[in-house]
């Protein structure tokens, strides 16, 4: 349970390690696709709690996702509309919708555990 | 939901962290990047305008430099100007010198002419010891009448012919000739100097008194002002070369000249 989290130290860690950087002009791209990975990690949290999750469906939606809003804010840049700024929006309102679901289900799984307690202890 | 698959989703989660993770430190670095670029930037700018200053400064300096030597030139200027103001006034002297200025004065007018009535009554009662000539103006009586008043003389002419340095008077049969210009009787003569002295220099010149005593019809008017005019001919100058002079010594004469001013 906790290695996507061990993951996730480990792979900020490399990123420490290797003090990589891209160029300037790519960096709103690549934190467009940072927003995309972080709402489809989210997405894959709340599927593992609601006894949705599916693996090809989480790889899937993090390449894809990050790919797409990466070329979409490209494509903005190309054609001189800033779309990363709707790539930003639609991603921070997924962001904040996933973690709100997270916390129901934490929250309700918490009071489901509470009610079995007490039901034990009743019986 | 197996076991296996369980493990197989773990996997696939720990693996989208793990990129995950790696892009968020890769953007943190590029922004910090960019920070740092941009700080150098902005330190490339203020040195930019730093140097643009002292370049500033420098011009500033080139022009308050200019600025000097523009003003020496001009006071140079000015006091060249003074030089050839200083130059004019000699030139003026010079020409004045040489007569070929309309001069204007107190001075002396004397008239002279041939004893007419002196000699038509000669004429009459002696024809036999009658010399015409006795009756007339000479060009010698002109001549050294206008050379004993020379010393108290500055311009002088004869019938408004110009009296110069080199002028002649000369007889021609039976007119005299000045500057090569013919003039006939009366001879008007005038003088400019002191008026006093000239009437004393004509008094005390042997040639008045010869003349008066002759019988000429010679008078002589002090004057408070007249006006003599410029000697209209030209000098030559074919045989003598002026010896060369160095320009110090010129500017000594005109530092000697302007000094004396």
């Amino acid at each position: 349970m906790w290695l996507p989290l061990l993951g996730l130290i480990v792979g900020l860690l490399l990123g420490s390690i290797f003090t990589l950087s891209i160029p300037i002009a790519y960096a709103n791209y690549l934190a467009v696709a940072v927003l995309a990975g972080l709402d489809s990690l989210l997405g894959g949290w709340r599927a593992i709690l609601e006894r949705d999750f599916d693996g090809s469906v989480l790889v899937s939606g993090f390449f894809v996702n990050t790919i797409i809003a990466a070329a979409l804010a490209a494509l903005g840049d190309m054609i001189g509309v800033d779309l990363y700024l709707a790539a930003v929006v639609a991603f921070g309102i997924r962001i904040f919708h996933n973690i709100g679901s997270i916390r129901h289900l934490i929250i309700k799984k918490m009071r489901a555990k509470k009610a079995q307690k007490e039901k034990k202890l009743n019986a | 939901m197996g076991k296996i698959k369980t493990q197989r989703n773990i996997l696939f989660l720990t693996g989208t962290s793990l990129i995950l993770g790696i892009m968020i430190m890769l953007s943190i670095h590029t922004n910090l990047a960019a920070e740092v670029t941009t700080e150098n930037n902005t330190q490339e700018l203020v040195g930019y305008i730093e140097d643009l200053e002292a370049e500033i400064t420098d011009l500033e300096t080139q022009i308050a430099t200019t600025r000097d030597q523009i003003e020496l030139l001009e006071s140079s200027q000015a006091e060249e100007q003074t030089h050839i103001s200083s130059m004019n006034d000699t030139l003026n002297q010079l020409n004045m010198n040489a007569h070929l200025t309309t001069l204007e004065g107190p001075g002396i007018i004397i008239t002279l002419d041939d004893n007419t009535v002196g000699a038509e009554f000669a004429q009459k009662n002696n024809p036999t010891t009658y010399v015409a000539s006795n009756y007339i103006v000479h060009d010698k009586d002109l001549l050294y009448l206008i050379r004993s008043l020379a010393s108290a003389t500055e311009a002088c002419s004869v019938n408004d012919v110009r009296i110069t340095d080199s002028s002649s008077i000369r007889c021609a049969g039976t007119i005299i000739l000045i500057n090569s210009t013919r003039l006939a009787p009366p001879y008007e003569i005038k003088i400019i100097g002191d008026p006093d002295e000239l009437e004393a220099a004509l008094l005390k010149s042997g040639t008045y008194l010869s003349l008066v005593y002759r019988g000429m019809p010679i008078q002589y008017a002090k004057q408070d002002s007249l006006t003599i005019s410029a000697y209209t001919g030209a000098y030559s100058t074919n045989y003598g070369t002026i010896e060369t002079v160095l320009p110090g010594d010129i500017d000594e004469e005109t530092n000697n000249d302007s000094s004396q001013e």
